[in-house]
């Protein structure tokens, strides 16, 4: 998403920032614990993640089905009805929930390891270096990131998680990069970097032990903020029908529920509708919440 | 602030606009007539032409053909008459005499110049009936159909009273003054025939992309304008039968998925819905927003066919025991439960052609193939298959294991799919649903024998020899062009030997049933019935049905007929039906 | 203004649009020829799609075979690389080919008939929700101790962490079946005549509301957020503090403050109407309103190669064309950067 890339926690403040480990976990717990709702978004965000572990074990490999119940209202046997086969939707939303979260982490991962890496290779070396670098960043934020996934999944046309990360992550760096690049920059003239390159210490030495550390909150910040545009652009894909629609993620479910089931229009299929609804806004809202604490906890200016 | 300001007022003005605009937006008045043409979206931009594949031109309200099949499956050359009031059978080709009062939107008479410039122009397109050879002009309302002497073609009337009528006024200019001999020269051989067909290859793109500037029509009413999610059509104060034509405007409704259409039923704003397939959730939304359900026979159903050319497919008994594995109740319920019925009889045909073509006894003698587990396991237990810890595995050894293909988008299809794996899974053989990209990814592979199992429609009609034609006939691998040379992909056998009648000559009779007439095709029917049933090349799954919706808010009296009701909308009001409240 | 002449001002920023403009045109020739591979690698034959349906709507088969190529005489079977010079020749020409589903149609025609109503919805749900974020990303930064301003940042939150579709799938099931008060599916009633009419224009606004809404929402909270920060950080810069000490009205102070919180937001303005054009996508579909992102997602699911890559070529086009007139606009409005160049 175009806005967050200048989140708040853009840290124009620089120097090494090495707090005492034990001193930071307590400043962590501090900014989680300070508002109600940054423990109710970490609450759900672990709520998800071992929904994410432990539930495809928690039911048989073949859901089954019942053609005598399709589009069952809530019940006992069926505490968020059934689909258009009869299969429960309460079992696909806790098996869903392990493909959302998988390529979520999966892009996220790699948005911010190929922003980092090269935000901080182009800042740190200039020159032309950087000059080819920046043209390709330019060139990758330039595309606008949803069409271009539109036309590309229709290319490859993924199922598994690990693959649809990958195409996430590949197409959502440049904008970190940028940010890192700029803070590389600042970073290169202070002293003790310059006195580590004059020392002849390695670049990937400098990059990696002296750089990184520095720009290490901002990053983290931005693997959540990766992380919800990933879960964003995936249900959002399989939403839209351009994926193959044979595969437990909740936007398979949102397409089936709108575009099969009629659902927007129909009061019996309504929790087949809100089940991966409200999944989706749950889990994004979490790692928003959650964001804040991080973004307290990194930039504690916003502190109020 | 000033910027909050001009937000708020921005805001303000939206609400606002919001607020007024139901009284300003006109609701559909009892004039009106609102529906939506489903073989025909609307595409701005697109030309007011008839002969463009997307053209804006909506068949019964402003385009015409000479007359319309009245689906009858014992009769598949009955016509509803259009502009032609009459047509007679003459040696060597047929008359065709247009009604006396058909004009033009603009006041011009339609003549039979019209009519053979259509017929050229079907010509040009690819279009023209088979074995047609010329169109003589007999008088300024009476033309002939030649054939191509010493050809003989069955439905010769019924094609060609499906060509389309376009105005010479606009459409004369885009042919050649020699066209008939162009067209002639095309039809014969060596390297003047093949000149002759490059001609009028190069004519199809400038008559596809010919615009009209204005929409003349012959029909019961003309287009005035049209946007991205609607057009408008006036009543042609011109049309032979205008008398019967209660709506004085058409609003024609686009739409690009089923659940489109839902939304305008469910909001209570379609006359006339067009065949649409729905779960039974959205059929109860759509009748509790005053939608009457009308139903007539839709010739097509779809099976589960084979590639006997794939182990273990070749084997009747697995064909077969596949057959009583599938709960073809169930299936319809979750695949197609308001426009589908599970198909009672396996005889390549839809249940109420089976039940006009096949005497009573007849059909008794054929195996229905209904649910039954245990019937199946004594098929495959007798082929050599076996069962060890709630699995079943193949007469050589190794695991079975099935995967069900359908295209992507058909989501009737998938849903099916769906089931069916569910199903098949639970009696111990495990399988998948394989979804191709589109439709014509999905064709080609089956024409290349990738799908072992794969979904196909069938039972095409009305005509029987249609129906079989997607069995055993010499199109039947289809799935373009380049690929007809290669052979049926369901890799059949070309003679089986059913127990009622012997060696059954698979290809040969079918090909044979084009040209006979309803008393001669019977006996062949019955043969091919009964090998259908007994050699099961694919399993009928449902027989789709024809389900449209009418509202009785601004018009009454609907149709009945399965031919009228197998027509569009259109057709129905100069055939006497809809009338204003 | 600074010691330096105006004409070399003038002929410095005169250089800098020059090549930034060069930069355009690169950008656009890379993404013209990545759509054209891209798409040539689609799966799925869109000829053999026609072919199929004639099949499926009772035609014969050698009979839609001889329909199937009259239609698509002009489908080009020569090699790749071929069709790709002759598409780039094309396309400089502003030639995007003819669309496959919607039989022979320029692609420039469907993707201009689409474009305004992307445009328009999209410039109105953007203006509506950065007057509003923006407004209120600054109450929220001043008030940020307090209840209002906290409110204010989690609505932000809140807002900005639901995705488009879902704003859009939650405004269709609210507003056209819960309360049916929004109309769906075309872009203006079409018994009101086009024109300059009162009923009609109302009948455009009103039918736009359901897509303005699910832009505005699904963007306001993430030009409150950053304005919010944008203003935090002015704030503790010195130029505050001097006006502080200076003792200027709280007013003025706060205009300061705005002012100088604004200009890097103003840059995202522009780049946000990207994004936006991307959001199209969920939010047109859903809908149904026949916009660009609507358009791109029936070609892609027709396999209408030429169309698709015109819409996405368009889009990205549009892009990188603001994307020049924000770095162009962002030299000229600030000062720093203007003195720099």
């Amino acid at each position: 998403m175009a806005v967050t890339v200048i989140g708040p926690g853009l840290g124009t403040e620089g120097g090494p920032r090495r707090a005492r480990p034990a001193g930071r976990w307590q400043a962590a717990r501090q900014a989680l614990l300070r508002e109600a709702r940054r423990v109710v978004g970490a609450v759900i965000v672990v709520a998800f993640v071992v929904m994410a572990i432990v539930g495809p074990f928690l039911y048989p490999r073949h859901l089954g089905a019942n053609a005598n119940a399709v589009y069952a209202p809530p019940s006992l046997a069926h505490p968020l009805g059934t689909d258009f086969e009869g299969t429960d939707v309460l079992a696909l939303l806790v098996v869903g929930a392990r493909y959302v979260l998988v390529s979520a982490a999966v892009a996220g991962a790699i948005a911010v390891g190929l922003g980092a890496l090269i935000g901080l290779v182009a800042g740190y070396l200039a020159g032309a270096v950087d000059w080819s670098l920046s043209r390709i960043t330019d060139f990758a934020l330039t595309i606008p990131q949803y069409p271009l996934l539109v036309v590309l999944a229709a290319v490859a046309r993924f199922t598994s998680p690990l693959l649809i990360g990958v195409l996430l992550g590949v197409t959502s760096w440049a904008g970190l990069a940028r940010a890192v690049r700029s803070q590389a920059f600042s970073l290169r003239e202070r002293p003790y970097i310059e006195a580590s390159r004059s020392l002849g210490l390695s670049t990937s030495h400098v990059i990696v032990k002296e750089m990184l550390p520095n720009i290490a909150p901002y990053v983290a910040m931005n693997l959540l903020v990766s992380m919800i545009g990933a879960i964003y652009l995936e249900t959002g894909l399989f939403f839209l029908g351009v994926l193959p629609t044979n595969v437990s993620n909740w936007g398979v479910m949102l397409n089936l529920a709108v575009f099969s089931a009629g659902a927007i229009g129909s009061a019996q299929a309504v929790s087949y509708l809100l089940t991966p609804l409200i999944a989706i806004l749950l889990l994004t809202l979490g790692i928003v919440f959650v964001l804040d604490a991080v973004d307290e906890f990194f930039n504690p200016r916003l502190r109020g | 602030m000033k910027n909050k300001k001009i937000a708020l007022v921005a805001a303000m003005a939206c609400g606002a606009a919001g607020l007024v605009a139901p009284a300003g937006t006109a609701s559909a008045s009892s004039a009106i007539f609102t529906s939506i043409d489903e073989t025909h979206p609307i595409t701005v931009g697109a030309p007011m032409n008839p002969y463009n594949a997307k053209g804006n031109s909506f068949d019964s309200y402003d385009q015409m053909e000479l007359g319309y099949s009245q689906y009858n499956g014992l009769h598949p050359d009955a016509d509803y008459p259009a502009i032609a009031a009459t047509w007679k059978s003459v040696p060597g080709g047929l008359d065709v005499y247009i009604q006396a009062k058909a004009d033009w939107s603009n006041g011009q008479p339609v003549t039979s110049t019209d009519v053979k410039d259509s017929a050229a122009l079907a010509f040009v397109m690819g279009t023209q009936p088979f074995n047609l050879a010329s169109v003589t002009v007999l008088g300024p309302k009476e033309v002939r159909f030649n054939t191509e002497p010493g050809t003989h073609n069955r439905l010769f009337a019924a094609q060609v009273l499906g060509t389309i009528v376009t105005p010479s006024s606009e459409y004369a200019s885009l042919l050649p003054s020699d066209i008939w001999s162009v067209i002639a020269a095309s039809e014969g051989k060596g390297a003047a025939a093949k000149k002759a067909a490059a001609t009028l290859q190069k004519l199809a793109p400038k008559v596809e992309d010919f615009a009209p500037k204005t929409d003349i029509s012959a029909g019961p009413f003309y287009i005035a304008r049209l946007n991205a999610g609607e057009a408008l059509l006036l009543k042609n104060p011109d049309f032979y039968a205008a008398s019967k034509i209660a709506p004085k405007e058409v609003v024609l409704r686009n739409y690009t998925g089923n659940e489109e259409i839902w939304s305008y039923m469910e909001a209570g704003q379609l006359d006339v819905s067009p065949y649409t397939a729905m779960p039974t959730n959205v059929l109860h939304e759509v009748v509790r927003a005053g939608n009457i359900e009308v139903i007539a026979p839709s010739f097509v159903a779809v099976a589960l066919a084979f590639d006997e050319a794939r182990y273990p497919y070749g084997m009747q008994p697995v064909r077969q025991a596949l057959a009583y594995l599938l709960n073809r109740n169930e299936i319809t319920k979750v695949g197609e439960p308001v426009s589908g019925k599970p198909a009672k009889y396996q005889t390549g045909l839809i249940d109420s052609v089976s039940a006009q073509w096949l005497p009573g006894p007849e059909l008794a003698k054929l195996d229905r193939y209904n649910y039954d587990p245990a019937k199946a396991t004594s098929l495959l237990k007798g082929a050599g298959f076996t069962e060890r810890s709630g699995n079943w595995y193949l007469p050589n050894g190794k695991a079975w294991k099935i995967t069900l293909e359908t295209p992507s988008g058909f989501s009737d299809w998938d849903a099916a799919a769906s089931y069916m794996s569910h199903e098949l899974t639970a009696f111990g053989i495990p399988t998948s649903v394989g979804t191709a990209p589109d439709y014509a990814t999905y064709l080609s592979k089956i024409a290349n024998g990738d799908y072992a199992t794969a979904f196909w429609l069938n039972a095409l009609g009305p005509a029987v020899y249609n129906a079989y034609a997607r069995v055993w006939g010499k199109n039947v691998t289809s799935a373009g062009n380049q690929l007809t040379t290669k052979g049926s992909f369901l890799h059949t056998p070309a003679s089986f030997k059913t127990s009622s009648y012997g060696p059954v000559a698979l290809n040969n009779l079918t090909n044979g049933l084009e040209d006979m007439t309803t008393a001669q095709a019977k006996p062949v029917v019955a043969k091919l019935a009964a090998a259908y049933n007994q050699e099961l090349p694919m399993i009928t799954i449902w027989d789709y049905i024809l389900v449209q919706f009418v509202t009785n808010k601004h018009f009454t009296d609907w149709p009945h007929s399965s031919g009228l009701l197998n027509n569009p909308p259109g057709l129905w009001m100069w055939n006497g039906y809809v009338h204003a409240k | 203004m600074t010691a330096e002449g105006a004409p070399g001002r003038w002929r410095r920023l005169g250089h800098r649009l020059g090549v930034r403009l060069l930069t355009g045109v690169v950008m656009v020739l890379a993404v013209a020829t990545l759509t054209f591979f891209l798409v040539h690698a689609m799966p799925g034959n869109p000829i053999q799609t026609e072919y199929q349906t004639l099949i499926a709507r009772g035609v014969t088969p050698s009979v839609a075979a001889q329909q199937v190529a009259g239609m698509y005489g002009f489908v080009s079977n020569r090699p790749l690389l071929d069709q790709y010079g002759q598409y780039m020749w094309h396309l400089i020409q502003f030639n995007l080919g003819k669309s496959i589903s919607a039989s022979g149609e320029p692609v420039v025609h469907l993707v201009l008939s689409a474009a305004p109503w992307t445009v328009i919805p999209v410039l109105s749900g953007l203006v509506v929700s950065f007057l509003l974020g923006v407004s209120l990303g600054v109450v929220a930064a001043v008030r940020r101790t307090n209840r209002l301003g906290k409110v204010l940042s989690v609505s932000g939150s809140l807002f900005h962490g639901v995705p488009q579709f879902v704003w859009a799938v939650m405004l269709a099931y609210i507003f056209t079946t819960l309360l049916p008060i929004f109309p769906f599916g075309s872009p203006y009633n079409i018994l009101d005549t086009p024109g300059l009419n009162g009923p009609f224009i109302l009948s455009l606004v009103y039918s736009a509301v359901l897509p303005v809404l699910a832009y505005a929402l699904s963007s306001y909270g993430g030009w409150l957020l950053t304005m919010r920060s944008s203003v935090v950080s002015v704030l503790g810069d010195d130029f505050v503090l001097a006006a502080e000490l200076r003792g200027l009205r709280p007013l003025t102070q706060l205009r300061y403050v705005a002012r100088n919180a604004f200009l890097p937001l103003f840059t995202i303005l522009l780049l946000s109407v990207g994004f936006m054009f991307g959001g199209a996508i969920f939010i047109e579909e859903v809908f149904d309103y026949p916009g660009l992102g609507y358009q791109l997602v029936n070609a892609v699911n027709a396999r209408d190669y030429p169309l698709m890559s015109g819409d996405f070529l368009f889009i990205t086009v549009a892009v990188i064309a603001l994307n020049i007139l924000a770095d162009f606009l962002y030299t000229f409005i600030d000062p720093r950067v203007r003195r720099a160049a």
